[in-house]
């Protein structure tokens, strides 16, 4: 391959990968763009310094050298401050550039043809690949199905915007939830829900009114009651009180 | 004329021990083709629905999981071993089935866990990827395992794929993994073949090398030593190959060395230092070797930047490599003298911290396989000193002096470290010191046997019936391995306390998620090991660790009470928020420990009470903000900014604020 034929087909490369960065193409689409950069600068190298290696040594060396080349390069971009997808890109650019400026193209042969595959043989790897598939499947569901433990998450936090009280109840479960809330203070009722349905995969935030007395720190405590009335979450707040990041910002 | 006795003795134990018979070298004499790789591809494909089949019942806690797993992880090797290893085969046909079988071991990590990274080391490479994805930018503090950061050569190329390809890091780390895989077995095999001259030998001893103790686990995880190994096996092998090759080939081998060691450096430290020790040694049997011709310059030049690169990086980023590996191998070292004097009973083999323990089949094959490894190391190892692959053209006698190949000298002086790293295995502090060194000393090993055991089967048993019990030895040897690495833990089961893998599930995802969607990034967090790491990485949070110097803070669930002692702890540790997974009192914890080393010793060997975990709801001072059932979590900054007297935290800690209030960024929905 003569160089300037190998610095327009990166160009074209550069150009493809940022496009399909830019266009958000499909993921499949975007790998096989990238996939050269795990090989091509390692091989690109083998040429620069004239190195004459075996088909699968060189292999194996192109593959290795890439990934020294990436390491190299991250290092690089990390002291230029570019460490993003278009530095990333901008450097594996200039990086392989350079190896084909330097002579890296200049014995890249098209690849050996490989032993052929019998018809039967084929056959037989595609019913493998298939067989692989259905393994595949298998653990994945099996994977995703896995919950041992109910995914039922209430908090109550002080939202930083408007210094309220914020509740959030989050059901993990593909089922919707009905449950009953009750939010107290000390010796009051602040709100009583007997029924309350949370959908599947959802969260419900909810802003709870508390007016909070310096002098008077309250304790309001949320509590999210199962059907037979059983206590499911429980969470508890001190309003009124001096936090941390309230005595840091008065100086106290 | 009658040999004196004793010269009688010593050629019966030679006979035994050192001679080599040429006839064992096989040269292949059948075309390549591809109906075995086929073969054997099929078999694996059919054989991956039963791992498949055998983790889905271990996840539902079916007793009968166990065999069909380990049945399964045989079938995966057995029939490729029998055609991997049949005489007068080609040598890319046997090398196909091999990285066959390569990926098939790297399948059974993937098959654990599908959809994420699974795995405690998997989790600290995570976190350190995941900063230079999201800081772009790289050593960022990472508090689960600081020296990570420093040596980002796995994270890179990783992160490279992400970016460029726009998929997971989880989805890159597997390529990444996967093609580490494919060019470390390529690479033991062209090693082997190529200092025995005899493919057959070759697929032998990688097969063998399969059966160490970090190939199926370790090793197929995504951690810095993983790919570190791939570095340290093409450098060996370039050194090793420096011999047979003409002047050309010897500098451009020692050009492709010294351009893989500054990756090397940049990606682990203790795999760096072993590299540049081992390229000291070849290029010592170099220079050692009275023959004319030997590639001494090569090897220098090489052995001088396998040590000045590691060296030039730690200068560099001067990291805390002493503090953290010192304290390790002292102890270890310490175990081991104890354990050789009596003085101590050594570890509990093929026991989880939690007293479960490895069913006794399983047992006797992880011991066979160190057993077959020892039988082999006493039969093959001085018939590798003397090997020599040119023994049948030249009509030579083997010698000792001067040695006929030093590469072969080479492995069998790395195997004769393989009894070491077995004695380490055998102590509390060392064993990960032998689990760690035996992948690079049963690259030496795994020749060593490949030697004996072709030395008695190749030329007398040929046979379809001694080949069938070749092949269910190694295959028997692999899984055996794999227990000794992985034990239990390979097989998925139902929620396990403390068990790394096993008691990563859906509430304790959520509930890191949700810490960095409510409360922001880089907040300080108190939490066991399992709950720390995911803090860590989905997260995004601090949590404290004693390996960075943290102050211990297992102390804060062991009472009832939250006095001045717990509250110390969390002003000390400058502790934003507790998390507590209340399924800890449960049980003892399946790997070490609970929140740090040591933390189950120092208290009396039971699980944390109940109501000590849930001391935090009686703190008045105390928000209980976020409940999952399984896991509360608890505001304790009001504890921290009451005026106490105080120990002063540590320089460090001053330190990590200052980082701490620099990388919070407010979130949406942050409360700070």
């Amino acid at each position: 391959m003569t160089r300037r034929t190998a610095l327009v087909a990166l160009a074209f490369w550069t150009l493809a990968v940022h496009v399909a960065m830019v266009g958000q193409a499909p993921p499949a689409l975007r790998l096989l763009l990238a996939a050269p950069v795990l090989y091509m600068p390692g091989r690109l190298t083998l040429g620069c310094f004239n190195i004459r290696q075996p088909p699968l040594d060189r292999g194996l060396s192109s593959l290795l050298l890439s990934i020294g080349i990436l390491i190299m390069c991250g290092l690089a971009l990390h002291l230029a401050q570019a460490l993003t997808p278009a530095g990333w890109l901008i450097g594996v650019g200039i990086v392989t550039a350079l190896l084909i400026a330097f002579g890296g193209a200049a014995d890249i042969e098209p690849p050996r043809p490989i032993p052929s595959l019998q018809p039967a043989l084929v056959g037989q790897v595609v019913v493998a690949l298939a067989l692989a598939g259905t393994a595949f499947r298998a653990t994945l569901h099996d994977a995703r199905v896995d919950r041992p433990f109910e995914v039922l998450e209430m908090w109550l936090v002080k939202d930083a915007a408007t210094g309220r009280l914020q509740l959030g109840i989050h059901n993990g479960e593909s089922a919707d939830k009905t449950l009953a809330l009750e939010i107290r203070g000390e010796g009051r009722i602040v709100e009583d829900r007997r029924t309350l349905t949370v959908r599947g995969n959802s969260t419900m935030l909810h802003p709870v009114d508390v007016v909070a007395v310096p002098e008077k720190p309250e304790a309001i405590t949320a509590v999210l009651y199962a059907k037979n009335d059983t206590i499911a979450r429980r969470v508890k707040v001190l309003v009124g009180a001096k936090q941390s990041a309230d005595l840091d910002s008065s100086g106290e | 004329m009658t040999l004196p006795s004793w010269r009688r003795a010593w050629s019966a134990i030679w006979w035994l021990i050192g001679r080599s018979d040429p006839s064992a070298l096989d040269a292949h004499t059948l075309p390549f083709s591809w109906r075995a790789p086929a073969f054997v591809l099929l078999v694996t494909c059919a054989d991956l629905n039963l791992v498949a089949y055998a983790q889905g019942l271990g996840r539902e806690g079916e007793a009968s999981s166990v065999f069909i797993f380990w049945l399964s992880v045989f079938l995966l090797v057995g029939p490729g071993a029998y055609l991997a290893t049949r005489p007068n085969r080609d040598w890319k046909e046997r090398l196909a089935i091999l990285v066959i079988i390569g990926q098939s071991l790297h399948l059974i990590r993937f098959f654990h866990t599908p959809t994420r990274f699974g795995f405690f080391d998997e989790f600290l490479h995570w976190r350190t990827a995941l900063d230079i994805l999201e800081l772009h930018s790289l050593f960022a503090f990472n508090s689960i395992l600081p020296i990570s950061p420093l040596y980002p050569g796995l994270e890179l190329p990783t992160v490279a794929l992400c970016e460029l390809a726009g998929i997971s890091i989880f989805a890159s780390s597997i390529i990444i993994i996967a093609i580490a895989r494919f060019v470390s077995v390529c690479l033991l095999f062209l090693i082997f073949r190529e200092t025995a001259r005899s493919g057959r030998i070759a697929a032998i001893a990688t097969i063998v090398f399969m059966g160490n103790s970090s190939f199926g686990n370790f090793h197929a995880q995504y951690a810095y030593e993983t790919l570190a190994f791939v570095f340290f096996l093409y450098i060996l092998r370039l050194v090793l190959t420096l011999e047979e090759a003409d002047a050309g080939v010897r500098w451009d081998n020692a050009k492709l060395a010294i351009l893989a060691t500054p990756a090397l450096a940049v990606t682990h430290h203790l795999t760096s230092y072993l590299t540049a020790a081992i390229a000291a040694s070849v290029a010592l049997l170099y220079f050692l070797r009275p023959v004319r011709g030997q590639p001494r310059r090569q090897a220098g030049l090489v052995m001088a930047f396998a040590f000045a690169a590691p060296l030039v990086w730690a200068w560099l980023i001067k990291p805390p490599t002493g503090p953290y590996l010192t304290p390790l191998i002292l102890e270890g070292l310490a175990d081991l003298g104890r354990l050789l004097s009596g003085a101590s009973g050594g570890r509990k083999l093929f026991v989880a911290s939690d007293g479960t323990s490895v069913p006794l089949l399983l047992q006797l094959l992880g011991m066979s396989s160190v057993l077959f490894v020892a039988v082999g190391l006493f039969f093959g190892f001085f018939r590798t000193l003397t090997f020599d692959p040119a023994a049948k053209d030249a009509g030579r006698d083997a010698s000792l002096w001067p040695w006929r190949s030093s590469s072969a000298v080479a492995l069998g002086l790395l195997a004769a470290c393989y009894p070491l790293t077995v004695a380490f295995r055998l102590t509390v502090a060392g064993w990960e010191i032998g689990n760690r060194l035996s992948s690079f000393v049963s690259v030496g090993a795994a020749f060593v046997v490949a030697i004996s055991i072709t030395h008695f089967f190749q030329a007398r048993w040929r046979g379809r019936r001694s080949m069938t019990i070749l092949s269910v030895v190694l295959g028997a040897m692999v899984v055996g391995g794999m227990i000794n690495g992985w034990g239990v833990a390979a097989l998925r089961t139902t929620y396990k306390v403390g068990a790394d893998g096993q008691s990563v599930e859906p509430v304790g995802l959520a509930v890191a998620e949700w810490s960095r969607r409510t409360l922001g990034q880089g907040n300080r967090f108190v939490a066991d090991r399992v709950n720390g790491i995911l803090l860590s990485t989905i997260g995004r949070q601090l949590p404290l660790s004693t390996l960075f110097g943290d102050p211990g803070f297992a102390g804060l669930f062991y009472d009832e009470k939250f006095s001045y002692a717990e509250r110390n702890i969390v002003r000390s540790g400058d502790v934003d928020y507790v998390l507590v997974d209340l399924r800890l009192s449960q049980a003892l914890p399946r790997v070490g420990h609970y929140y740090e080393p040591g933390d189950i010793e120092a208290h009396g060997d039971v699980p944390p009470r109940l109501q000590d975990l849930l001391k935090f709801d009686r703190a008045a001072d105390v928000d209980r903000i976020m409940d999952a059932g399984q896991i509360v979590i608890y505001d304790v900054r009001g504890v921290r900014s009451v005026r106490l007297p105080v120990i002063d935290p540590p320089a460090w800690v001053a330190c990590r604020i200052c980082w701490l209030h620099r990388s919070r960024a407010p979130g949406e929905g942050e409360t700070p």
